[in-house]
C-alpha cells in the first residue's frame, strides 16, 4: 500500500508514523529502517510517501518536501492568528480551502 | 471530592481532572481502535462542559480527538505547548476546530502558572517562562 505519512515523533532509535483519516493509523518504524530510503537527516514533522507491506513493514519512502514546506506554513499561519492576532499569508490559503 | 481518571488510550495519554467545585480539565487525547475513546469516556461520565482542554505537546498521540471534543463539548479555555511544533494532520484539525469557536481562549501556560480551582490548586511544571515564541518560531 503507498500511502502519505508523517513522522510525528521520533524516541529512542524509533520513527513514529502516522497516516490514514486524521493520523488514526500510528505505527512505529526503526530509523536505521527508515534510513535505507531516506539517507538525510530525518525531522519530527516532515511528510514522506510510504510503501507499506500487508504486515506492516515500511517497503519504500521517499521524502515529500514541498508538502512538509506547505503545511508548516499553513499551521504557522493558524497559530498566529489563534494565539497572537497576526494574519499572514498561510492564512489566507487556508481560508480558501475551509469556508 | 477531587477525582483523577487515567484513560488507557494505547498510546500518548488521556487524563480527566475533576475538581469538587464542579470543574473539568481534560489533559490530551487519542483514538485508536480497541481502546476506550476520551469523547465517548467524557459523554459517559456525564461531562457536559469542560473548563479546560490541555494539549501537552503536539503528537498526533496526544491530540488525536481533541477536534471532535472542541466541537461537541463547550469548553472555556485550551492551554497549548508551542514548544514542541510537529505540523501533522491531527494539529491542524484542531487549530482548525479551535478557529471556528472564537469564544474559547487560548493560553501558553509555563511553570510559573498556578490555578485555582475552588479548595484545590494546579501548578504548571513546564515550560519555564523564558522561553519565548520568537525564540522557537523559524
Amino acid at each position: 500500500m503507498k500511502t502519505t505519512a508523517c513522522l510525528d515523533a521520533i524516541n529512542n532509535g524509533y520513527a513514529r508514523l502516522t497516516y490514514g483519516e486524521g493520523g488514526r493509523e500510528q505505527i512505529d518504524v526503526r530509523l536505521t529502517t527508515l534510513s535505507k530510503y531516506i539517507p538525510e537527516k530525518l525531522e519530527e514533522g516532515e511528510i514522506l510517501e510510504l510503501t507499506i507491506s500487508d504486515s506492516k513493514e515500511v517497503v519504500d519512502a521517499q521524502r515529500l518536501v514541498e508538502e512538509t514546506e506547505r503545511r508548516r506554513r499553513r499551521l504557522k499561519a493558524l497559530i498566529d492568528w489563534l494565539a497572537y492576532g497576526i494574519y499572514s499569508d498561510g492564512l489566507g490559503e487556508l481560508n480558501k480551502e475551509n469556508v | 471530592m477531587f477525582r483523577i481518571h487515567f484513560l488507557d488510550v494505547g498510546r500518548g495519554d488521556s487524563i480527566i481532572l475533576q475538581f469538587e467545585n464542579g470543574r473539568t480539565y481534560l489533559i490530551d487525547s487519542n483514538e485508536i481502535s480497541g481502546k476506550v475513546t476520551p469523547f465517548d469516556y467524557l459523554r459517559k461520565i456525564k461531562v457536559v462542559e469542560l473548563e479546560t482542554v490541555v494539549a501537552t505537546h503536539l503528537h498526533t498521540d496526544h491530540l488525536l480527538g481533541l477536534q471532535r471534543i472542541i466541537e461537541s463539548i463547550p469548553n472555556r479555555q485550551v492551554w497549548l505547548n508551542e514548544y514542541n511544533y510537529i505540523p501533522n494532520e491531527a494539529y491542524e484539525n484542531f487549530l482548525l476546530a479551535l478557529r471556528n469557536e472564537p469564544d474559547i481562549r487560548i493560553y501558553f501556560p509555563h511553570s510559573a502558572m498556578k490555578v485555582i480551582e475552588g479548595k484545590d490548586r494546579l501548578q504548571v511544571l513546564a515550560p519555564p517562562p523564558n522561553l519565548l515564541y520568537s525564540n522557537y518560531f523559524f
